[in-house]
């Protein structure tokens, strides 16, 4: 038995705007007691692979929704219908939610002879107009409700930068605690 | 891409009182193959091989593991047909309550040939300041068989469990230690009907 009990208050599933790529991508929120969790942006089938591991974490309650006990095939169903029901981060039903992430690129790493397609990149990002220079290394910031944010982003994302890119925030509008917590997922499971 | 195809699956239940345990073990085979690995008679090759091992909330968590190679179509049934992991996992919970007990006597079929425990040195070593009385209790039971990885060439202990009680009583005595660690097919061989 985990010595902390994660209990998820809700669950959402909301689409990057359309157009923004090229297949369906997701990102899979959780609300929690202790803050919204983003479990991944990525297609179905890839989301449900972190959804598995935290559906086994029903079984002995150490994960439970909404403060009730369930099995993990419940669990798993509860995504499936909030995959269903998805609608675009643009969509005014997600407006009560505010996504962001950032970027923190070292310029001297992006631009290099030998890297034509980073140095695209990075006059990609700079011509977003979203980012500040900070003791030598740019920081960008994305809203995820701006469609080239979106597909910038999950360019970074899936073409192997990811270690550069913090995880996306989510804040809820009528909460006064900004809620933005990204834990390890890793170590919540072990 | 290849994908797994699962055949047929069999569990079987043993009784926690006959293992001086508290709980009743699982252990739960699969009768699968990879779809592009054709056997001499024209059909998927196909073994069993353990699944799950443990009591049933631990072969529930590992079903959940395996489950998720459903959800891209990594594992199908026959015919190409797919299975979401909301009904791979009830389709193990399902397995569980019918599994039939084996205990002293049992004359059904039961597919446990060998129970396995083979880690690196280094883990052994890392497990005996976390658990020093399962530990202590393998080096009792007989020195561990010395191997090495093929891939990593690390040295590994090994200790081969029978299906006699008494040798199955001792490798679930130390199981729970390894599970989450090592998969249910690399603890437990099995050996079944219908192979190809």
């Amino acid at each position: 038995m985990r010595t902390t009990q994660i209990r998820e208050l809700w669950q959402r599933v909301v689409t990057l705007p359309a157009g923004t790529t090229y297949c369906d991508v997701y990102l899979a929120i959780s609300g929690r007691e202790d803050g919204i969790l983003v479990l991944g942006i990525d297609q179905q089938y890839s989301l449900f692979y972190t959804l598995c591991d935290l559906a086994a974490l029903c079984e002995g309650a150490d994960l439970v929704l909404n403060g009730k006990q369930i099995k993990p095939e419940q669990y798993l169903r509860a995504w499936r219908q909030e995959f269903k029901a998805a609608r675009p981060i643009t969509d005014s039903g997600n407006s009560d939610l505010v996504f962001s992430a950032t970027l923190i690129a070292d310029p001297q790493k992006l631009i290099g002879a030998d890297n034509r397609w980073r140095l695209e990149q990075l006059e990609r990002l700079r011509s977003l107009h979203a980012y500040v220079e900070r003791e030598g290394m740019l920081e960008f910031t994305f809203d995820l409700a701006n469609p080239a944010h979106s597909k910038m982003l999950y360019e970074y994302r899936t073409l192997h930068h990811i270690e550069e890119v913090s995880p996306v925030r989510v804040t809820k509008a009528d909460q006064s605690i900004a809620l933005a917590a990204q834990p390890d997922l890793w170590e919540l499971l072990a | 891409m290849s994908s797994r195809i699962e055949f047929g699956y069999a569990a079987w239940r043993i009784p926690g009182a006959e293992l001086g345990k508290s709980e009743d073990q699982f252990l739960v085979a699969a009768l699968g193959g990879d779809n592009n690995l054709i056997s001499q008679s024209g059909a998927v090759a196909r073994s069993w091989s353990a699944v799950c091992i443990g009591t049933h909330q631990d072969v529930i968590r590992q079903a959940c593991r395996l489950a998720k190679s459903c959800e891209g179509g990594s594992v199908q049934m026959p015919g190409r047909r797919c299975l979401t992991p909301e009904a791979y996992i009830a389709k193990f919970r399902r397995l569980m309550v019918d599994a039939p007990h084996i205990s002293a006597g049992y004359k059904g079929e039961w597919f446990g040939k060998q129970f396995t425990i083979s880690e690196s040195v280094e883990r052994i070593d890392t497990l005996r300041e976390d658990h020093p009385e399962e530990i202590a209790r393998l080096y009792a039971y007989r020195e561990p068989t010395k191997t090495q990885d093929w891939y990593s060439k690390a040295d590994k202990l090994g200790w081969t469990f029978s299906t006699d009680p008494e040798e199955m009583k001792l490798f679930f005595s130390v199981l729970p230690i390894f599970l989450g660690k090592v998969f249910a097919w690399n603890l437990a061989k099995v050996r079944g009907p219908g192979e190809k």
